[in-house]
């Protein structure tokens, strides 16, 4: 079910290619600057490297690598829209594309299965729908590769 | 530009007080500085204060109260680096000469728990879940981990050391020493930092008189230098509170160590001849890689220091003998200038079972949302 425009709504438009057809073939945007090739996710005034306003679009990489990352255990404050009541914690990372940008994520995985440097990919979903009853995407990652066998580390 | 002095300080026990207004807390503290300065108020040619969570005027809500004579009162916020933003304005307007005198203010009463998220975040960063304070610190410290060996112990041994440092410390919040155990075995909250490593925000006030060499005298007979004071904002592309985005291209200097940079400058020295220092420990690695960006240790050896010692009181880099922030929870707006009073405490040698045997040169350093970073070196 899409808006009434036909487009699907999502939690910031700019940081979308499309907002319309397969989920699947919906990618993460950003500009790049033409000075010094500093990339960003979403639209921005100007380069936050090296101030300068001549940007050009660009769609960003579903594959990544795993930066680094931690865990939410507790729900978070104010007006979350994931799985609630009851909350399920949930991992988070810090997603390395190959364009140069790394982005803070939720990650779609079990708590124990991020490590460092695993090869991750791109996830545009469905997070909550909004009054008029249209879903809402939001983008995550999950590991390329699922694990099998997941133990829980400290 | 000439010297600029501390004359005297004041602080309000940091904690949790449903009962009191801040602009009683703000008063005593204001009070209390003024007294140790020697200094009626009415001398006071000019006044800052540090808040983020309260009022439109806050600060001429509580120095009003000591009467009204005109002078600029004006409220200033730099996330976790408030104290220090305000105190870099005073220090510039006697460092210039268009003042001789003025009083730093700190004051806060935040909310219990995460902080609203609604002050720091866009809506997209709270529904998806990714406006917890602490992801960022977490995530450094996954990676600082992965890259340098650092361990979980190693954190941890630093929320040991401020938890035993602040049974000392009467304004601290929690006066009270942890095990090593008990603190890795307390509940995570965002992996790898734990709630024992971890501070609270809550409620208190500090405040700092300050004043030119040329009225010193007629106030203290014991002043402290404030040999360089500074406050920056991280350059791209620094990990904080509220980004959601990192350069993997471009690195530059961590904000610290862009912020102690100039304050090295000014007062003409280097890490190594500090005595005592009061950093940021939002959380327990927080304090970390605060070691390895003010120039303790190279970077990637900040655990070395627990380890051995080094950051104890008894070593040679005595770091949060208040007991940091992990202890007396950190009231933002006020949380630098309670740094300024430990390092006076100190330098002047009334500290007491804190006391830094011989401390003439200390550093206080406050790290926060923005990239908001503040850093002040005091002499004796």
């Amino acid at each position: 079910m899409l808006t009434a425009n036909g487009q699907y709504a999502t939690i910031r438009d700019d940081f979308f290619s499309t907002r319309e057809g397969p989920l699947a073939d919906i990618r993460l945007a950003g500009t790049i600057c033409n000075a010094c090739g500093e990339p960003s996710l979403g639209t921005v005034p100007a380069c936050q490297n090296c101030q300068s306003p001549d940007l050009r679009p660009a769609t960003l990489s579903r594959e990544g690598e795993l930066f680094s990352y931690t865990v939410v255990r507790n729900r978070p404050p104010g007006d979350y829209k994931g799985p609630d009541n009851p909350f399920v914690p949930f991992p988070v990372g810090l997603v390395e594309l190959p364009e140069g940008i790394r982005v803070l994520s939720v990650l779609d995985c079990a708590l124990d299965e991020p490590r460092v440097g695993m090869a991750i990919v791109l996830d545009v979903y469905e997070l909550y729908r909004n009054e008029e009853g249209a879903p809402v995407l939001s983008y995550r990652f999950r590991p390329a590769t699922p694990s099998t066998n997941s133990e829980e580390q400290r | 530009m000439r010297p600029v002095y501390i004359a005297g300080v004041g602080i309000h026990k940091f904690g949790r007080f449903d009962d009191k207004p801040y602009t009683q807390m703000g008063l005593e503290a204001a009070t209390m500085a003024l007294a140790d300065a020697k200094m009626p108020w009415s001398d006071v040619e000019l006044a800052y204060c540090a808040r983020m969570y309260l009022p439109a005027t806050s600060g001429v809500k509580i120095l009003g109260q000591l009467g009204r004579t005109g002078i600029s009162i004006v409220d200033i916020e730099a996330a976790c680096a408030s104290g220090g933003a305000a105190l870099v304005q005073a220090c510039m307007a006697i460092a210039s000469g268009a003042k001789d005198t003025a009083l730093v203010l700190g004051v806060e009463k935040m909310p219990r728990g995460f902080m609203d998220p609604r002050q720091l975040y866009e809506d997209w960063q709270i529904k998806t879940g990714l406006s917890q304070n602490p992801i960022p610190w977490a995530i450094r410290a996954r990676r600082h981990m992965h890259e340098h060996g650092t361990t979980a112990e190693q954190i941890a041994k630093i929320s040991v050391k401020n938890h035993r440092n602040s049974v000392h410390n009467p304004n601290a919040m929690y006066q009270k020493e942890f095990s090593l155990e008990q603190v890795l075995n307390s509940p995570l909250v965002n992996d790898p930092i734990n709630l024992f490593s971890i501070c609270a925000p809550n409620e208190g006030a500090a405040a700092v008189v300050l004043c030119s060499g040329d009225v010193a005298a007629k106030y203290t007979d014991a002043p402290i230098e404030v040999a360089g004071c500074a406050h920056k904002v991280a350059l791209y592309t620094h990990f904080s509170v509220p980004l959601y985005t990192v350069s993997a291209r471009v690195e530059n200097p961590h904000v610290t160590q862009l912020t102690c940079g100039e304050v090295y400058e000014a007062a003409g020295i280097g890490p190594e001849d500090i005595d005592v220092l009061e950093v940021q420990d939002t959380d327990a690695f927080c304090e970390l890689e605060a070691y390895e960006h003010i120039g303790l240790c190279p970077i990637g050896e900040g655990g070395r220091l627990i380890d051995d010692g080094t950051v104890a009181i008894g070593g040679s880099k005595p770091v949060n003998t208040s007991g940091g922030l992990i202890s007396k929870g950190e009231p933002v707006g006020a949380s630098h200038l309670g740094q300024i009073h430990e390092i006076v405490s100190q330098l002047r040698g009334t500290a007491g079972a804190r006391q830094v045997e011989g401390a003439k040169v200390g550093l206080a350093h406050v790290i926060g949302a923005g990239g908001n970073c503040a850093v002040t070196v005091l002499k004796r």
